[in-house]
């Protein structure tokens, strides 16, 4: 991760703000300090460069009207106003004057304006000392009867007042010249500071503008788009959808918080694997708890640690039930397999006894004797089922049974009978099973010679053999049209050694559809029927499709 | 039958079934001699005296037909037959040896098919149908040495 990366959505915030107020305050100082000098240059304007026109403009006057009255005083001898007027204009006003100028000069910055303000004012005040003389030399009406003192007079108005006057005139133009000069420059100064402020405003806008746009579209690039995605990765965890956030992962607290929902992802993922494993029983699978507070983690242990016991049990339990039945299955083998020995042997006797000794003894001998050979004869039966019946599945590998040929076998097995009793059998393509083969061939028997047994007295005998594939079984029906079961018997037949009927009637030991049930539940099968009396019976049975 | 055997040796632990037997074989009249014995070692100890070179084939004829039982206490007839290996009895003639048992085991009859000593194999109760049978089989052409 580059360092760039690792400054926080915070700390951006917060460089953002300050640039937008830094912003801001250099537009306040730079606005300030251009309204300064404006103001500082209005204020000279106002109080300087102005008034200093203003008096140098009166300076003018003041020349002119003194050139005026002293050649007054000097030509019209009666003209005692103009005479005060000049008076009062050397003495009061001239004097007021300068010294305002003076002052207003001191603020003066154009260059040699001062020097030649001093000047002027030595010129003036020579003039002004010449103009005195004149005035003192005609200073009562019989002074302007000397011819030679007037002619002087006048002479003196000819050559050094008016040429005297016209140069001060030039020089004080000169510098009213150089005050108007000054006073543009303010001006123009004035003018361009205005307009250069209005532009940095604008400018400054322009910047704050922009960057409070990017910021606020940065900001919420990188902490809306992120939050939009999370938000949805958390709607779909509470849906059970656990998933993880691809994004890229950087060091700001969207990226902690991007760690953090696919740690509780991966955790979630964890725990959601590991109820799966447990759901499946293996018990075996790694899990810890994501911490001591992770109330879902330790209830998945403890649901395992039950569930493990629950199966341990069981399978205990199961194991002891095996060996009971193994046991009991041995017993019914053993018994009847020792049974079968001892009977044989009363049979043979007996029925040496019958040979030898019949119509030897009297009626009843014969008939007690008859008895005890038809029973022994129907025990040695029993005990023959029920020897194989606790036979079936015994030492047996499952293999795959092609039923057809198992019932190409039984056909034959069953020949004489199906010629006696001119049964009407037929099949369709049956499938391979898997299966015990001798078992199902079994199974196809008893089933087929039930249904020859238990014909009607009048009707041959016909059989169908049907098939249908199911999901994961084929499903077999042996429908016949024989003398059919009353629906409260359903159950009852596939119990062994039970008869609904007659030795005399159908003979049999009451075992085959035992039988039957037994090697259909050793094949994982179901079994049922549908029937009614006098109506035929189909039985159905499933085979597995797989090995089981 | 005009043509009878030597010797019938019947190997069975019990003895109705041996007495039923001899019954059936007295009454077939095929031999001149039934010997009946009640174990496997009492069979072997037998054969041993009829097979020896010399014996007395009165006292101890030997048998042309052995009628074996299997499930036997103490050994069974699978186990005479290891027995009767082992001792290494070395008969002057062919002596023909059926299975007479009540097992209905199918590997039984499968285990007797493989083994080269036995014969036949049949359910008791012997009777005159199942020894004419036997009879048939192994000793149409058979001459008799007595």
């Amino acid at each position: 991760m580059s360092s760039r990366l690792s400054i926080s959505i915070k700390q951006r915030i917060y460089l953002g703000f300050f640039v937008l107020v830094s912003l801001f305050v250099v537009n306040a100082i730079v606005t300030n300090m251009t309204l300064n000098t404006q103001r500082k240059s209005s204020v000279y304007l106002s109080e300087t460069v102005n008034p200093s026109l203003e008096a140098l403009g009166e300076f003018r006057s003041i020349l002119l009207q003194s050139k005026m009255y002293t050649t007054n005083w000097v030509f019209l001898r009666y003209g005692q106003d103009d005479k005060n007027r000049l008076r009062k204009l050397h003495e009061v006003d001239y004097p007021v004057l300068k010294q305002k100028i003076s002052r207003l000069s001191l603020y003066w910055t154009a260059p040699g304006g001062s020097d030649s303000l001093q000047k002027l004012f030595e010129s003036f005040d020579e003039l002004l000392v010449i103009e005195k003389k004149i005035m003192h030399s005609l200073e009562r009406f019989s002074d302007y009867d000397d011819p030679v003192t007037k002619l002087e007079a006048e002479s003196k108005i000819e050559e050094e007042i008016l040429p005297r006057t016209t140069s001060l005139i030039n020089t004080l133009s000169g510098l009213y010249n150089k005050g108007l000069t000054v006073r543009e420059k303010q001006n123009t100064m004035l003018k361009s500071s205005t307009a250069r402020l209005r532009l940095s405003i604008i400018v400054l806008a322009i910047v704050i503008t922009c960057t409070a746009i990017f910021l606020s579209i940065y900001m919420t690039k990188i902490i809306i788009a992120p939050i939009k995605r999370m938000s949805s990765i958390v709607n779909d965890m509470g849906r059970g959808i656990i998933r993880k956030i691809n994004y890229q992962v950087n060091g700001n607290e969207v990226g902690d918080m991007v760690r953090s929902i696919n740690n509780l992802s991966d955790k979630l993922q964890a725990t959601a694997n590991f109820a799966e494993e447990v759901g499946k029983r293996n018990f075996k699978a790694p899990y810890k708890p994501l911490s001591s507070e992770d109330t879902l983690g330790k209830s998945l242990l403890s649901m395992r640690d039950n569930l493990k016991k629950g199966e341990l049990a069981l399978s205990v339990q199961n194991k002891e039930l095996e060996t009971k039945n193994k046991e009991l299955e041995q017993f019914a083998y053993v018994a009847s397999h020792d049974l079968q020995e001892p009977l044989r042997t009363i049979s043979g006797f007996v029925e040496l006894f019958q040979k030898r000794y019949r119509g030897n003894l009297d009626e009843n001998a014969d008939k007690y004797l008859d008895y005890i050979v038809s029973s022994s004869s129907r025990m040695k039966i029993l005990i023959t089922d029920l020897l194989e019946y606790s036979r079936i599945g015994r030492n047996r590998e499952i293999e795959s049974v092609d039923c057809n040929k198992a019932l190409m076998e039984v056909l034959l097995d069953l020949d004489a009978t199906i010629k006696e009793t001119r049964a009407d059998i037929r099949s369709e393509h049956l499938p391979v099973v898997m299966g015990y083969s001798m078992e199902v061939k079994q199974l196809f028997q008893n089933l087929i010679t039930n249904a020859i047994k238990f014909r009607k007295k009048d009707v041959d005998p016909s059989i169908r053999i049907s098939v249908t594939r199911e999901k994961d079984c084929f499903h077999f029906a042996i429908a016949d049209n024989g003398i059919g079961i009353a629906k409260e018997h359903h159950e009852r037949i596939f119990i062994i050694f039970q008869r609904l009927h007659n030795r005399t009637e159908y003979e049999g030991s009451g075992i085959g559809l035992s039988h039957c049930k037994k090697i259909i539940d050793l094949h994982k099968g179901r079994v049922w029927l549908e029937s009614e009396p006098g109506e035929g019976t189909t039985f159905n049975f499933t085979l597995q499709q797989q090995p089981l | 039958m005009n043509q009878k055997l030597n010797c019938i040796l019947v190997i069975d632990d019990d003895e109705p079934t041996n007495f039923f037997t001899r019954i059936i074989l007295e009454e077939a009249d095929c031999c001149n001699h039934i010997k009946t014995v009640q174990s496997g070692q009492e069979a072997l100890d037998y054969l041993a005296q009829s097979e020896k070179p010399g014996a007395d084939p009165n006292l101890y004829p030997s048998p042309d037909l052995i009628f074996l039982d299997i499930n036997m206490p103490a050994m069974n007839g699978w186990e005479f037959l290891d027995e009767y290996r082992k001792v290494g009895i070395a008969p002057q003639h062919k002596i023909i040896m059926v299975m007479l048992t009540t097992s209905l085991f199918p590997e039984d009859k499968a285990k007797a098919g493989r083994s080269p000593e036995i014969s036949g194999f049949e359910n008791k109760p012997l009777t005159l149908e199942k020894l004419e049978r036997i009879l048939k089989t192994y000793f149409l052409d058979r001459q008799l040495r007595a």
